[in-house]
């Protein structure tokens, strides 16, 4: 009887460690899950910020809620900035969607004495690569890093209520020129957010990996 | 007397075959056919074809070395671009990381790569002296900064008749 009653109660607790492993188990992957999902969407408030421009006005992202927002980290010296520019999926874009009542900001986060910062690259910088949209400075990197900027160039799209819809590359074509997409199709990831916000659907690439040059933040 | 000539002659099979491994061991790799070089101080690129015969499967070897603190930007699609020529036919008219880009880091236990090598398979048509190169496109970062490099390769290769 002894044996059997032993064999019972192992039965019962080993019964309830698993219940409770497979507790834990499931609510671990459902959380898992819906960090990654949260991830992918890649869709929160967008951080505000209040930053000067060349002209040393400020500009607050409170102060655009209602309208489409695009942010572009920016380094007027980085070669695939200057290459998106020039010949890539940056050539005429701001202007196209500028028309159409999208505010975009180039956001330069380089530290002072670093690669590209200051006023005077910047403003330089505008003119070579024909840039019509403010360039905000940020070099104290506060409002980069609170993005998670790495890159330049570096892309956001926040909708009219001020969710960040989009982060990641400006293409999938990571020489800047838009000559060596992967798979072999040029895909504009920011034309596409900017396409699936306005038409007030989800944003079917929500985030991508960024490439370009590292953003040379201060510390 | 037999048994003297065969001690002998296993002496000297002896000989031959230890002068054979030292030959094959010392043996110097086979010379170029024909090389380029360009460089800066951030990078040097090149171009070797080791044998060249008509009509017969060659190989130009590309290859990138990054150099002055840069490393190779693995994130940019390094590709050759062959240039159009009637003396040779490239197996494709763009060669990229899929066609056997093989890198190599800076040091032991370094993420970062310094060095680039892509094989570039082309055949020869005609014999004698020809220029077989293309299109070098690279990139290379340092903490500071990022290059990106467009670089022609023209290597003279004189191609043996079939």
């Amino acid at each position: 009887m002894a044996p059997e009653r032993t064999e019972s109660a192992l039965d019962s607790s080993s019964g309830a460690v698993y219940i409770t492993t497979m507790r834990t188990l499931l609510c671990s992957i459902a959380l898992a899950a819906s960090l990654l999902a949260l991830d992918a969407r890649a869709e929160s408030a967008a951080p505000d910020f209040t930053l000067r421009d060349l002209d040393g006005g400020t500009v607050n992202l409170a102060d655009l809620r209602g309208k489409v927002v695009v942010l572009e980290w920016f380094n007027p010296e980085c070669p695939f900035v200057q290459r998106s520019h020039t010949e890539g999926s940056l050539v005429g874009m701001a202007k196209r969607h500028t028309a159409k009542g999208v505010a975009w900001y180039a956001v330069n986060s380089n530290a002072p004495g670093k690669q590209g910062s200051g006023v005077e690259a910047n403003r330089k910088g505008q003119s070579a690569l024909r840039v019509d949209n403010p360039v905000l400075l940020d070099e104290t990197g506060v409002v980069g890093k609170a993005y998670g900027a790495t890159n330049t160039p570096h892309m956001f799209v926040i909708d009219a209520a001020g969710n960040l819809v989009y982060s990641g590359a400006i293409d999938n074509s990571p020489d800047g020129e838009g000559k060596s997409p992967e798979g072999g199709t040029l895909v504009n990831y920011v034309d596409q957010a900017l396409e699936d916000v306005t038409a007030k659907r989800p944003v079917r690439t929500p985030k991508t990996k960024p490439y370009g040059c590292s953003v040379k933040y201060g510390s | 007397m037999f048994r003297q000539v065969r001690e002998l002659s296993g002496v000297w099979a002896l000989v031959c075959l230890a002068l054979l491994a030292g030959a094959a061991v010392a043996a110097p790799p086979p010379a170029p056919n024909g090389s380029t070089r360009a460089e800066d101080s951030e990078w040097v690129a090149s171009g070797t074809v080791a044998r060249a015969v008509q009509e017969s499967p060659a190989t130009l070897d590309v290859e990138l070395v990054a150099r002055g603190g840069f490393h190779v930007n693995e994130e940019y699609p390094l590709n050759f671009q062959p240039a159009p020529s009637a003396a040779a036919d490239f197996a494709k008219p763009r060669f990229d990381r899929a066609d056997g880009l093989v890198l190599e880091p800076c040091a032991a236990g370094v993420r970062e790569a310094c060095r680039a090598r892509l094989p570039i398979a082309f055949t020869p048509r005609t014999a004698g002296a020809v220029s077989v190169g293309g299109t070098l496109s690279f990139s290379v970062c340092s903490a500071e900064k990022c290059l990106i490099r467009k670089v022609d390769l023209a290597v003279p290769v004189e191609v043996s008749p079939r």
